[in-house]
């Protein structure tokens, strides 16, 4: 894997001509400009898009030489800018909800809102650091080690976008690592388990781990979630070269125990959001082998994960809980 | 330009905090539509002057927007008002301002209206886009092109 820690992150940059709320101009370098006129001493880019508005907004006044500027063909994004600009979409549409339905977010301290939302508090304010970071950059807003964050983005614990073979991190990542950070070794450990589970089949396993370790650690909701958060994120569809999964060893000390053997999982412990959640995306298909459905059940905010094979069997939470005693 | 308090992102670009009254939807007749989002989704579409359909919504895939204007109302009930009620605050800390124009719009909701388009789609808005805001310590900023000099 590069060691791409101390390599900037890539910025979309604002550049040239803006189109004012009015549409009478636009506002460039500091300046308010009255009416779309062709200017010579700007790139070919911006006197078309600026012809292009002429034609829009000002029609009757569009010269002949913006007319051919108009023919010519126009430049296109670059593909990291697409990809960045995709990239931050992702994060705002699909990373942070996520992070936020499953709990991660509102298990932030009120100083962590804060730096995820304005990390240039932490990372400089001359010019303000805004996202996306570089993994050394967001190790310094979250108080890892850049080597931490490395190592769980690599594990798939950290949404992260490749982009021009870098990492880039958004607000998603830094909510992430700071859950991460209030992990012990051995969840971290779990995590990244179940996360390097088979990829052909990896809900069961990462269900059963999770509620396997449920069982004797005194914080299971955080583990849970982060898992079920990566499960139903699903790769990283955008800019994303993730390393390939291992397959689990046998005979690991995290291997799952007899639940692992069940295709079907009610997990326990379940905040009343992931009802909610598993209500809305009622019916959403996850993969080829896995979709999740709304089981509402007494006593039990109940979310299960019921893998489409044939001979599968539903455990329920009170399965669960059953099996526990017996223990 | 009356300069109250500005700030720059790291590319050399204002956002700035002038008079509530000298905003577009404040002085001009024409309507203004808004698509929250997150600080870096915002200055990325404002950047690429481009929108990516995402499958956020698988079965009604599109740009969704509201005519709910910044600091018109709380991140609750925004959040509730579009977000089908989710906790991610983080979406409604910044904006992009589109001018209303010939993106054909559909309603779906009492406060929300989505240009419809298939997931992938690259929406081009260099002809509807004016401007991005963004709130910092509880307080909207806005881009220049938002104010009616």
């Amino acid at each position: 894997m590069t060691d791409d820690s101390r390599l900037p992150a890539l910025q979309i940059t604002i550049e040239g001509p803006r189109l004012r709320a009015d549409r009478e101009g636009y506002f460039i370098d500091d300046e308010y400009v009255q009416g779309f006129a062709d200017r010579h001493d700007l790139k070919l880019p911006d006197r078309q898009l600026i012809a292009r508005w002429c034609q829009s907004f000002t029609p009757d006044v569009l010269t002949s030489e913006q007319r051919r500027l108009l023919e010519r063909s126009e430049a296109r994004l670059s593909t990291a800018t697409q990809q960045l600009r995709d990239a931050a979409i992702e994060n705002a549409e699909r990373d942070m909800p996520l992070a936020a339905d499953v709990g991660l977010y509102g298990r932030l301290a009120a100083d962590e809102v804060r730096k995820v939302r304005e990390p240039w508090i932490v990372l400089g304010e001359h010019p303000p650091r805004d996202y996306p970071l570089s993994a050394a950059e967001l190790a310094e807003l979250t108080g890892a080690t850049t080597k931490q964050i490395r190592s769980w983005e690599e594990s798939g614990l950290l949404p992260a976008y490749w982009i021009a073979e870098r990492r880039h991190f958004f607000s998603a990542a830094a909510v992430h690592a700071f859950a991460l950070r209030k992990l012990d070794r051995n969840e971290i450990r779990g995590a990244r388990r179940v996360l390097s589970s088979d990829p052909e089949d990896p809900i069961p396993e990462l269900v059963a781990a999770a509620v396997e370790r449920s069982r004797y650690t005194a914080t299971p909701a955080r583990l849970t979630m982060l898992i079920a958060a990566k499960a139903l994120a699903g790769p990283s569809a955008l800019g994303s070269k993730r390393p390939p999964r291992r397959a689990i060893s046998p005979g690991h000390s995290m291997s799952p125990r007899p639940v692992a053997r069940f295709d079907t999982f009610c997990m326990t412990h379940v905040p009343a959001d992931w009802s909610r959640l598993a209500t809305r995306r009622s019916g959403m298909n996850l993969g080829p082998h896995v979709s999740v459905r709304d089981t509402p059940q007494e006593a039990f905010h109940t979310w299960s994960v019921q893998a489409q094979c044939p001979g599968t069997v539903l455990v329920t939470a009170r399965d669960i809980e059953t099996l526990a005693k017996r223990r | 330009m009356q300069n109250a308090r500005t700030t720059l992102d790291q590319s050399g670009n204002e956002l700035v905090d002038l008079a509530a009254s000298r905003l577009a939807w404040n002085c001009l007749e024409q309507e203004f539509w808004f698509h929250y989002t997150d600080r870096a989704a915002a200055r990325a579409i404002a950047g690429t002057r481009t929108y990516r359909v995402s499958e956020r919504h698988p079965k009604a895939p599109g740009l969704y927007v509201t005519p709910l204007q910044p600091g018109s109302c709380s991140c609750a009930e925004l959040l509730n008002a579009l977000f089908d009620g989710t906790r991610d605050i983080e979406r409604t800390q910044a904006v992009v301002v589109l001018a209303d124009g010939p993106l054909p719009l559909t309603r779906t909701d009492a406060s929300a209206w989505c240009h419809r388009a298939p997931a992938g789609t690259e929406l081009d808005l260099s002809e509807h886009l004016v401007g991005w805001a963004a709130k910092e310590d509880g307080k909207w900023l806005h881009s220049p092109t938002l104010y009616i000099p």
